[in-house]
């Protein structure tokens, strides 16, 4: 499989307050993963969890304090922000659709902007062509576009018009952060539908940001849990997203509401006080709320281990021999 | 026995622009009784008349919204109040006493230049007058320890909280005075799963503390699931269906309801999955017959012609569609 963007050890530092108060804050804490193309990767976690920081250091807006990232099959003639956004680069779309077009201007403007812009046409017709096409992947078309206003669409519609725009440069990588968040839950399906249609019909590598594991697990084929900075669990979605092992995911698909009233929440869960105070813990930053806490968890960073082929940031799991086995006894039984 | 009842409800935003007068049907013939102690869900799409229904509730009827029709009526101890003839002074003795409101993007009302403190005092003082404060401050701080809200919180500003925090704490400020209605709009819409979780634990320990009423409004079906017991189904300003949150899910009847239901993605299902086709009609330009027509793949002939009724299918189950009318037009 051909590997699109690659991340290697990317840690991303900011610093918060001034002089006596000042501290560290480590939004992304050495995180490595890559994207293959034709693959949907999942990147998930509650808000302030670092997964927009690593799309801003993706998509260049952000420098990483230490780490690179290597996007791969940029033009060569082309350097830095030209060839990372450049034709069959990486293009993006953001969260609120409502934010991401100017309210007097017609929408149309930033197709014909882009075109401009990226030189993609020679001549009026040819843009309007191109443009066309774009509109036709997402299911719209120029004639329902042309001369008007963001007003006059819904948030679905808007966030269609958006990835339709991001489509014009044949871009290889689509980085979506967080696109159906202000969406309705009833128009939803369709925005998450498209993705996989671009997937599956114009081999695109898609990074799918979301806090919403119930699509994720709908349409990505891999997916990266993030937690305080840190990535947490990795692998196939199914493995993981079905049987969670870091107690961190565990919680998370706990507490999607099921759209079936006979299975209810059962339990309480605990709350966290800042999200400072998490950043700030030394060893895992989970262990202030993890039902499995052991006294190791509060001093020392856990490592990295493989448990069937799911990569896990826990204690839990130790390494004995060559196998890698849950401390205990299973940790569903023990989280049951 | 009802707490809160619509009758005939109408409220439409009425907008005079060069010349021209635009009306907004956000609230269109609403008929509807909330029960004592009792969670009642709406859900429905954006732009529907969540909201102004909300506002219309708790007569609060600022233009351009107008009320056209309908009464609400709240019953409190006993006697029955005609919300709309209530004098503005009566009216507002009545809040935050007797029905409290979490408007939506609450977590945004607190004043950014002042600690949670301040915030608190000038609440109590505006309610309660100056002499009380004191010994409500107290009794304050103790129901925020009660709610697992650290007390430390107090002396913050709102930006030094955690956005569901902010949401607890407004929560938590609205029912201070042991309302006996709790009305919240979209009170976990922006937050992600684990604080959504949080927030509406907290609310459903409150409201088994005050063994109150609450009316929950948010479009997340999972949400209501989870914690209504009743649910009304809101379609262009209308009440397409309503019954138990349990029959609901399992028998839907409405087509708009089943769509709804249909079209949310599960964990351990990856099966393809539809959404409602079309798009939701502008409510200054409603469809002819039943509004939801134009996007129904069981629509009728005479769903284009004539607007259904909400009718009573089962004891407790209402439904606002042709397929279930049998004695016809």
């Amino acid at each position: 499989m051909k590997k699109v963007v690659e991340l290697q050890n990317v840690t991303k530092i900011y610093s918060v307050g001034g002089g006596l108060a000042r501290a560290k804050i480590i939004a992304v804490d050495n995180v490595s993963f890559h994207l293959n193309l034709g693959e949907i990767f999942g990147l998930a976690g509650e808000s302030g969890c670092g997964k927009t920081t690593t799309a801003r250091i993706i998509l260049g807006f952000e420098k990483p304090t230490s780490g690179t990232v290597v996007v791969y099959g940029l033009s060569p003639t082309r350097s830095g922000v030209q060839a990372r956004f450049g034709p069959g680069g990486i293009q993006a779309v953001f969260q609120n659709p409502f934010e991401t077009f100017n309210p007097l201007r017609l929408v149309e403007a930033y197709f014909f902007e882009t075109v401009k812009n990226y030189r993609l046409a020679q001549t009026k017709r040819q843009a309007a062509e191109l443009i066309e096409d774009a509109l036709q992947a997402v299911g719209l078309s120029y004639a329902e576009v042309a001369e008007r206003y963001p007003s006059e669409f819904s948030g679905g519609q808007l966030q269609r018009i958006a990835i339709a725009r991001a489509l014009l440069t044949k871009p290889r990588l689509l980085i979506a952060d967080e696109p159906v968040s202000m969406v309705d839950a009833s128009l939803r399906i369709s925005i998450v539908n498209l993705f996989r249609k671009l997937r599956d019909e114009l081999g695109m590598a898609i990074l799918y940001i979301t806090h919403d594991l119930a699509t994720a697990y709908y349409i990505c084929d891999r997916i990266a849990l993030m937690f305080r900075g840190n990535l947490v669990e990795m692998g196939e979605v199914s493995r993981v997203l079905g049987s969670p092992r870091h107690p961190y995911t565990r919680l998370l698909t706990e507490s999607i509401p099921k759209a079936d009233p006979t299975r209810k929440w059962t339990g309480r869960i605990a709350l966290l006080e800042t999200e400072e105070e998490e950043y700030r813990r030394k060893g895992c930053k989970f262990a202030g709320r993890c039902p499995t806490v052991m006294e190791e968890c509060k001093y020392s960073v856990p490592p990295d281990s493989l448990v069937d082929g799911v990569l896990v940031k826990c204690f839990l799991y130790q390494r004995e021999g060559e196998k890698i086995v849950p401390k205990g006894g299973d940790i569903r039984e023990q989280l049951a | 026995m009802w707490v809160i009842q619509a009758k005939g409800l109408k409220a439409f935003y009425i907008l005079h622009i060069l010349g021209h007068t635009k009306i907004v049907k956000a609230v269109n013939e609403v008929d509807l009784e909330v029960l004592e102690n009792e969670i009642y869900g709406i859900a429905g799409e954006s732009g529907c008349g969540k909201s102004t229904l909300l506002k219309a509730l708790l007569g609060v009827t600022i233009a351009p919204l107008r009320l056209i029709s309908g009464q609400v009526l709240y019953r409190k101890d006993g006697e029955e109040l005609d919300v709309y003839a209530l004098k503005p002074e009566e009216l507002r003795k009545l809040r935050w006493t007797f029905i409290a409101y979490v408007p939506q993007g609450s977590m945004s009302v607190l004043n950014p230049v002042r600690r949670l403190s301040r915030t608190l005092e000038d609440f109590l003082a505006s309610h309660e007058g100056l002499k009380g404060r004191r010994q409500l401050m107290a009794r304050a701080k103790d129901y925020f320890h009660e709610l697992g809200l650290p007390p430390k919180i107090l002396k913050a500003y709102p930006h030094q909280l955690s956005g569901g925090m902010r949401q607890r704490v407004t929560i938590a400020l609205a029912t201070l005075l042991a309302p006996k209605i709790l009305i919240a709009d979209e009170p976990t819409t922006a937050l992600d799963v684990v604080v959504q979780r949080g927030v509406l634990q907290m609310l459903t320990d409150i409201h088994r503390k005050l063994a109150n009423t609450l009316v929950l409004v948010t479009h997340d079906m999972g949400v209501h699931a989870n914690v209504s017991r009743r649910l009304g189904i809101m379609y262009a300003g209308k009440l397409v269906e309503e019954g138990e949150v349990s029959e609901l899910f399992t028998a839907p009847l409405h087509p708009y309801t089943r769509f709804l239901i249909k079209s949310l993605p599960k964990l351990g299902d990856k099966g393809s999955r539809e959404g409602v086709p079309g798009m939701p009609p502008s409510l200054s330009e409603l469809p002819s017959g039943c509004a939801f027509h134009p996007r129904c793949p069981l629509a009728l002939p005479i769903c284009r012609e004539k607007e259904p009724l909400l009718s009573k299918e089962k004891p407790g189950h209402r439904v606002r569609c042709w397929l279930y009318l049998r004695e016809g037009p």
